[in-house]
């Protein structure tokens, strides 16, 4: 397991600060109105904690998958979570839908992928220009289900990055979290980024 | 990023070529200049490879992009970053087409994906899908839905109004004063309130599902059943009055009314029935008509009663049902005792000799107070003159046994004469008279034999 400091959570911490203020700014502008994005809490767990972790209350969870590569630095597959609720919401507030349906639509899901898509990709642009490195990443995909099927699909991760981020979005309180699972080199890689940029 | 393997491929293999890719595909370099751009775009956008290869994206269509568009190109050129266009945020970007017709742009959705060499962009690939068919598509899904939820809505307000109608229905029926109860077409029972149910003396659970009248036994259950009929087969409400609980305790009269329930279409779906207890009213009608035809102090047969039903015997008798007699009794020694212990005393005394006097005598036998102290006996069918004989005989033996008056035992004779018909009249009045003189002479016989 691998343990961070007090001063590499910091910088991590602040590290996530930054990059997701980019997200918001990017966010604000696609739905045209202000979003709040709260300061993270960024922990790294394991797989047993991380399922104890998450809503365990079996609520499905929409999820926003991309994969990103910081060219020889670290490799992560960066989740975005919503609850399946504030994933309606957040579509519907969008998109104006009036239907009452349960279920997101095709279309809706599309959207509901661009909205991930904007805040993954501005969180990894922002840490790219950080680490000055360039990052290569797959389009958004869009998966179904709890969160523990969510976050521990991929059998090959011992160890997650785990940054909670809580939206508010024309108030109403959204709340979802951001996962970047990488093996044990690539946490290492990252963190060695970290502790180069803050000089740790 | 980790890449796909690719397996053996044949070199003499067909290979579908970008141009027979159901999507559009542009490949851009890194000054965002055109270098492929397939069939499915040539249709779309009517413009040629040859006429866009080497341009920008503005220039290929000659209108500038959607800012968001050229946002989103910008990153995925300069900054390397996979970008997706949804349908739903940007509906219709680029200006294409269904092939051969303008107007309205096909609905789409676009990625851009970044090109590397050697870890930097250098270009970009641009996929753009048609979705207007799944657009279409769920745009009837969520009008459908829309009007689903409407009429679901209506459907459970309209169910809400309904039980509280019923609820309502429920608790007024449990709290009124009649008895009600609601049958289907074929007068089973669906609903009965707490007092049908006294009525009845059966619990709801009990009378549920079955025929309304079931509980009730005998002519009682007759009665009601044939009440039903007739309502089911006039189709038209119809009442009775019904007479329930055991005989030998105190009667409980209803007014049961039955009124067809008619659904939508005239078909009569059930029938609901009202009872309204009669009994105290049914009780002082029989106490008037009793009243009217009995005497009140020994409970016989008035006078006028009594000649009316001397009047039917006589017709009878003359229409030869059977024999008819008459004994006219007068009682002995009766105004002593009454002028010597009061009228209380010789009203007890009078009860008296007419319970002894009923004793005696069948149940058909009619008997009746004629005057202060004088009884009038109707018998019919005493075909032997013999067991007449042996009547009087005994009923004057019941007259003349002492009485106690309370404070001591009094005793009365018993005059009685006898008419016969139609040895001794042929009409009532005759018959009475002859009785009377009868009577008489058996008193003056009594009075010399002492």
């Amino acid at each position: 397991m691998i343990e961070l400091s007090e001063l590499q959570l910091d910088a991590l911490n602040e590290t996530f600060n930054v990059s997701l203020s980019r997200a918001a700014a990017a966010f604000a502008d696609l739905v045209g109105e202000e979003v709040e994005l709260t300061i993270p809490s960024v922990e790294i767990l394991d797989r047993s904690a991380l399922a104890t972790r998450l809503p365990g209350n079996g609520e499905r969870m929409y999820g926003i998958s991309q994969e990103f590569n910081v060219h020889r630095s670290f490799h992560t597959k960066a989740l975005l979570v919503f609850p399946e609720r504030s994933s309606l919401d957040i579509v519907r507030q969008m998109l104006g839908g009036s239907v009452d349906l349960e279920q997101i639509t095709e279309i809706e899901q599309d959207a509901l992928a661009e909205v991930g898509n904007i805040i993954l990709n501005a969180c990894m642009s922002s840490l790219a220009d950080m680490f000055g490195a360039a990052v290569e990443g797959t389009l958004p995909h869009v998966l179904i289900g709890t969160a523990p099927e969510l976050a521990c699909s991929d059998q090959l991760q011992s160890e997650t990055l785990v940054a909670r981020v809580g939206m508010r979005l024309a108030n109403r309180d959204v709340s979802g979290f951001m996962l970047f699972m990488m093996d044990a080199a690539s946490i290492q890689g990252f963190t060695q980024q970290v502790d180069r940029v803050f000089g740790i | 990023m980790p890449v796909s393997p690719i397996g053996r491929i044949d070199p003499r293999w067909a290979l579908p070529t970008l141009d027979e890719v159901e999507a559009g595909l542009v490949v851009l370099d890194a000054l965002g200049h055109i270098q492929i751009w397939n069939r499915w775009l040539e249709r779309r956008s009517g413009r040629s490879a040859e006429q866009v290869i080497g341009r920008s994206l503005a220039e290929a269509f000659g209108i500038p992009l959607e800012r968001r568009f050229a946002y989103m190109l910008k990153q995925a050129l300069e900054h390397g970053l996979p970008v997706l266009l949804s349908h739903g945020l940007h509906p219709s970007p680029l200006p294409l087409f269904v092939e051969g017709q303008q107007g309205e742009r096909i609905k789409q959705q676009v990625t851009l994906k970044p090109i590397f060499v050697d870890a930097r962009p250098c270009g970009c690939l641009i996929q753009i899908s048609d979705v207007t068919e799944i657009v279409r598509r769920e745009t009837l899904l969520k009008t459908q839905a829309n009007s689903l939820a409407e009429r679901l809505q209506r459907l459970s307000e309209t169910q809400a109004e309904l039980q509280y109608s019923e609820t309502r229905f429920r608790q007024l029926a449990s709290k009124a004063p009649v008895g009600m109860f609601e049958t289907d077409a074929t007068g089973h029972v669906v609903f009965a309130n707490e007092r049908w149910c006294r009525f009845i003396a059966r619990p709801l659970s009990e009378l549920r599902a079955r025929p309304f009248f079931e509980p009730l036994a005998g002519e009682q259950r007759a009665q009601l059943a044939a009440a039903w009929e007739k309502s089911r087969v006039v189709d038209a409400p119809c009442n009775i009055d019904c007479r329930l609980g055991d005989p030998a305790q105190r009667a409980c009269w209803l007014r049961i009314e039955l009124t067809p329930i008619h659904a939508p279409g005239a078909t009569t779906s059930g029938y609901i029935g009202t009872a309204v207890d009669l009994t105290d009213e049914k009780e002082m009608t029989l106490r008037y008509a009793y009243s009217a035809t009995h005497d009140s102090l020994t409970g016989l047969h008035n006078r006028a009663h009594l000649e009316t039903l001397l009047a039917h015997a006589v017709t009878g008798a003359t229409a030869g049902t059977g024999p008819l007699s008459l004994l006219f009794l007068d009682l002995n020694g009766f105004k002593p005792i009454n002028d010597a212990y009061g009228h209380e005393t010789g009203d007890r005394v009078l009860r008296v000799v007419a319970r002894r006097l009923r004793r005696e005598l069948r149940e058909d036998d009619a008997i009746g107070r004629f005057g202060g102290d004088e009884f009038v006996v109707i018998l019919s069918d005493y075909s032997c003159r013999a067991d007449i004989d042996g009547l009087c005989a005994r009923l004057r033996e019941a007259v003349t046994k002492p009485i106690n008056v309370g404070t001591q035992l009094v005793s009365v004779g018993c005059a009685l004469g006898r008419a016969d018909y139609p040895v001794d009249g042929a009409d009532a009045t005759a018959l009475l008279q002859r009785a009377d003189a009868n009577m008489y002479e058996d008193k003056a016989r009594a009075k010399r034999d002492r």
